[in-house]
């Protein structure tokens, strides 16, 4: 089969040298120049409204992915507390999560968690429900979240300080300074929390449901990133960024538990990459590399004045990248691309047989883009290699066509996916499997999207499989992982954006609505699966509404989110599934400005109704909050 | 206005849209109906639940009838919660008390109808609970160093703490002794030793590593079965095995090896016959007996994977018990002493362990 697909990128390359490059390319540098991913996906993608992202910038992304995208955010209940990404009815570590296009998913879980990334540090972040295997490697099953720096030439000089005080003994401060011009792009960003997390509950895990406060649950964390874009002369460019997190978490009892807790976790992450790109006239050569290390450490013990710890478990992983790119503009219909990576995962920890366990992972991309007769294919092709295994080749294949003077574009896309079993499934003692099998399965989608002057309406129909999926089961009495699941899920995304006036006002307004019906098919460890069985902790429905209004210097936003019932156990019994929820936010905000200077206060409510609820069973999340915050910014634009 | 493309109607179906959605998804049902359950002859079955999911629950299986009801607690309580690993439960005089482990408490109840009586909360870690005498019960609670915490029925709390060994696991009365296997994991070896009486600490007997339950035989004598060391958790891996002890010279009278280094197994469960020779216990591939008058032979009793093991004193039925993976109900089976099966499988709570019979 591997021959095969390499035999066709062959023959695709060779008729693709015939075609002579006559066309003046007229592509855009930024087009031009725009990631691999960005270039051949064939998948809808989900911006983050710049509103938003500036109203939560001093916020862990996972608020405000909750809010406006098709995602489903499952957080232990509280700030700081463990949060992940699921798209479309699938886990958390199927969805690829890429900084600048390098994934930082976690080599011992495959998920990431996403209070440890602060919304303000990025220019872009979008959401690419069921993105490509190809394109973005293992684990994709749900999608792909991409965080972005970009260049922006026109920013000039900015500098900002703010500071945020809120509900639950909360004090968050940020700083951040950003510079470019047309050669340099610079931004720096920090941010410090200091949280109690005190909040109030009803335990109803307690006889009689009494109104408790969340204990042992506080958060210190530090967060700073860099990006620096460069561009040379003969359109070279280097782009580099680093990026390091340090997190202190209380982990608190769950629900119904009558002692406070003694778990705790530190986090320490540093991330750093160097870019180098070289546009020719009809070529773009890009050259790679990253270094990303994880530090983890969790400990537990007994009683609070316990002097030794029953757990104390300490995990680092250290991940390397290498990654070389070359794409050809044949003409403005036609791109190709190759592609190779290699990438280098070590994990220290003592909970491994071997301590030291190592990993090499390597990756062959080809893609092309060609345009006839109004259509517009794109297909990648991506063979995988861990060190002398190679895993099945992954194909994408996607058409699109324009109608009604460009205002219906309809797309169709096939692909199929896979995720690498992560290290803890492979090496954990106990019950860490050398010989499980990678998951495997397929995405197909069709999807219309309708264009008018100033809204959007998006629908997506998909279909995808999940064969060998991965499961933490008893086997003999000791949890051990298996290939145990297969997965059927089918679903709709529906989203409609607008922007309007009324009077003086200006308005935005985000919908969105999800269908999920994410089905087990197949159980391998019980013979007895009855048809039907939902998968755990996916809602059926979820619907979302984000309306911004502004006038001159004042802006207002409302945020729902309707998340529907979801089952927690593998049987769907009602007696353990946990009810629908909604969740309001209110922001507002008044702009002073003076010259360069701009003061900009705000207040925020989130769940503004005082709604108790659950994501993960026995993790309440926190009830009605208040936020009040100052940002102050100096701004030089340029000239 | 002029170029908006803003549409009353859309914004307003938005709206309303998002309001239908919310109302339909948030309806639910919450008129709560009381059962009436028959809780005077059967048994109640300890259903830890799936850990950290607080869906820990007891079934009762009235064995005169043959009917089995599931969550009682939750049922008798007004749908309240009985909470995380539900590890184990004894009865004492008109109460039960019910060791709920993640939860960090110890659960009491009216043993006739199940209607919740208090909560005894001052516990880190409780496992095995059994009656002493009347009105005083033995938990087995924390971890290193472990301790027997006293409970008083009548006055519905801890009057004393005994340090014991580390981990803790089941406790037996016998010869008006406490024996206490400490060891969960291998990281203990030994048993301790309370005098029932004056529910002091008399003597702590090496038996083997990770002691974790103990049975009386026939003639009196203790079987402590040792699940052994894990390597990824104790630092060696060492075998599992029965010990037999003298309860009153505290002699260890026999080993017998059930396990082999490196199988990955740590069996943790034992049951004994009182009016027979034979001793129960689980191991990798079901449920063995040994001839405790010719203890080396091994029989391999019922095939399958179980979790819990116990035995109806009256009639030496053998009920074991099915995890199911802890993701749906678990499975009850009973077995006659000859190893014949006497029920259909009967769905019960999720992760059961164990029972208690009344």
């Amino acid at each position: 089969m591997k021959k095969k697909i390499y035999f066709i990128s062959i023959i695709l390359t060779l008729i693709s040298w015939q075609i002579k490059a006559q066309d003046t390319l007229q592509i855009d540098e930024v087009i031009k120049t725009a990631s691999l991913q960005n270039t051949f996906k064939n998948s809808n993608e989900e911006l983050i409204d710049s509103t938003l992202q500036t109203q939560y910038k001093n916020t862990s992304i996972d608020e405000v992915l909750a809010i406006q995208t098709s995602s489903q955010i499952k957080s232990y209940g509280g700030l700081g507390n463990l949060s992940s990404i699921s798209l479309r009815g699938s886990s958390a570590n199927h969805t690829a999560i890429n900084w600048n296009g390098f994934a930082i998913n976690s080599a011992t879980t495959g998920g990431a968690d996403l209070s440890l990334i602060q919304t303000g540090f990025f220019n872009e972040i979008k959401v690419v429900p069921g993105a490509s295997s190809s394109l973005y490697g293992s684990g994709t099953f749900g999608g792909a979240l991409e965080l972005n720096n970009y260049f922006n030439s026109e920013e000039g000089l900015n500098i900002s300080l703010g500071s945020e005080i809120g509900s639950f003994e909360t004090y968050k401060y940020f700083a951040g300074a950003s510079f470019s011009n047309k050669k340099v792009s610079y931004k720096i960003s920090a941010n410090k929390i200091d949280a109690k997390n005190n909040f109030t509950f009803y335990d109803n895990y307690k006889f009689d449901n009494p109104l408790e406060e969340r204990k042992h649950n506080s958060l210190k964390s530090f967060n700073i990133m860099q990006s620096f874009i460069l561009k040379l002369p003969k359109n070279n460019s280097i782009e580099s960024g680093i990026w390091y997190i340090n997190k202190e978490k209380e982990i608190p009892e769950i629900a119904g538990s009558y002692i406070d807790g003694n778990k705790m976790q530190n986090d320490s992450i540093f991330r750093t990459y160097l870019r180098w790109k070289k546009l020719g006239r009809n070529y773009l050569l890009t050259v790679s590399s990253a270094y990303f290390s994880e530090y983890l450490h969790y400990t537990d013990k007994t009683n609070s004045y316990d002097t030794e710890y029953y757990i104390n478990s300490e995990i680092s992983a250290n991940n390397y990248f290498a990654d070389i790119s070359y794409r050809y503009y044949f003409n403005n219909k036609f791109i190709f691309d190759f592609a190779g990576i290699v990438n280098h995962q070590k994990v220290t920890t003592s909970n491994y047989e071997n301590e030291d366990v190592s990993e090499t992972n390597y990756s062959l991309i080809s893609s092309l883009k060609y345009k006839m007769s109004g259509y517009d294919f794109r297909l990648n092709f991506r063979n995988e290699f861990l060190d002398t295994k190679k895993y099945i080749p992954l194909v994408d294949f996607g058409a699109s066509k324009n109608f009604l003077q460009n205002k219906l574009i309809i797309k169709a896309n096939f692909s199929n996916k896979f995720r690498r079993p992560t290290f803890n499934e492979k090496y954990w003692q106990p019950g860490g499997n050398i010989n499980i099998k990678e998951e495997t399965g397929t995405n197909a989608e069709l999807s219309f999207k309708y264009l008018l002057k100033k809204s959007i309406f998006n629908v997506t129909f998909y279909h995808s499989t999940i064969n060998d999926m991965i499961q933490w089961v008893p086997v003999d009495g000791v949890w051990s992982a298996q290939n145990n699941k297969k997965v059927k899920i089918n679903g709709i995304e529906a989203n409609f954006k607008q922007n309007f006036s009324t009077g003086f006002f200006k308005h935005k307004i985000y919908v969105n609505y999800n269908y999920t019906n994410a089905l087990l098919t197949e159980v391998y460890s019980n013979d007895e699966l009855e048809s039907s069985q939902k998968l755990i902790y996916v809602p059926e429905n979820t619907g979302k509404i984000f309306i911004a209004s502004s006038y001159k210097k004042f802006t207002l936003s409302w945020a729902t989110q309707v998340i529907g019932k979801r089952y927690t156990t593998q049987e769907n019994n009602e007696d353990y599934s946990l009810p629908a929820y909604s969740l309001s936010n209110i922001y507002a905000s008044y702009n002073v400005v003076f010259e360069r200077f701009r003061l900009m206060l705000n207040a925020k409510v989130l769940n503004i109704f005082n709604e108790q609820y659950e994501v993960i069973k026995s993790y309440p999340s926190s009830r009605r909050a208040f936020y009040l915050g100052i940002i102050l910014e100096f701004q030089a634009k340029n000239k | 206005m002029k170029n908006s493309q803003f549409s009353i109607f859309n914004f307003q179906f938005s709206i309303l849209a998002t309001l239908i959605f919310a109302f339909l998804v948030s309806c639910k049902d919450d008129t709560f109906k009381e059962e009436d359950i028959d809780l005077s002859k059967g048994i109640f079955v300890v259903n830890e639940g799936n850990f950290m999911a607080n869906n820990g629950e007891i079934s009762f299986y009235n064995t005169e009838t043959g009917e089995l009801t599931n969550n009682i607690y939750s049922k008798q309580n007004n749908e309240a919660v009985l909470g995380d690993v539900v590890q184990s439960m004894c009865i004492s005089g008109d109460f039960a008390l019910i060791s709920v482990n993640n939860s960090k408490k110890i659960e009491l109840v009216d043993v006739n109808n199940f209607k919740h009586v208090s909560t005894i909360t001052d516990v880190v870690y409780p496992r095995y609970i059994i009656p002493v005498k009347e009105n005083i019960c033995a938990l087995t609670n924390g971890k290193n160093p472990g301790e027997v915490c006293i409970i008083d029925v009548s006055k519905k709390e801890i009057t004393k703490r005994i340090t014991v060994g580390t981990e803790p696991e089941n406790l037996l009365l016998a010869n008006n002794k406490i024996f206490v296997a400490n060891g969960a994991w291998g990281h203990d070896s030994t048993v301790s030793i309370i005098d029932a009486q004056t529910l002091e600490l008399t003597k702590t007997i090496v038996v083997g590593d990770g002691a974790t339950d103990l049975v009386s035989d026939k003639n009196g004598n203790i079987w402590v079965l040792c699940q052994g060391k894990a390597e990824y958790d104790a630092g060696e891996d060492t075998p599992s095995k029965l010990v037999c002890i003298n309860p009153d010279t505290y002699d260890i009278i026999e080993e017998v090896t059930i396990g082999m280094v490196g199988d990955d197994f740590y069996p943790t469960r034992i049951a004994s016959y009182l009016n027979e020779d034979y001793i129960y216990y689980i191991e990798q591939t079901g449920v063995y007996r040994i001839n405790i008058n010719n203890p080396q032979e091994k029989e391999w009793f019922i095939m399958g994977s179980y979790y819990g093991l116990e035995i109806n004193q009256e009639n030496g039925d053998v009920y074991v018990f099915f995890d199911n993976g802890f993701t749906s109900a678990g499975i009850m089976t009973i077995y006659d002493k000859a190893g014949n099966k006497l029920n259909d499988l009967l769905e019960v709570g999720i992760g059961p362990n164990g029972c208690v019979f009344k």
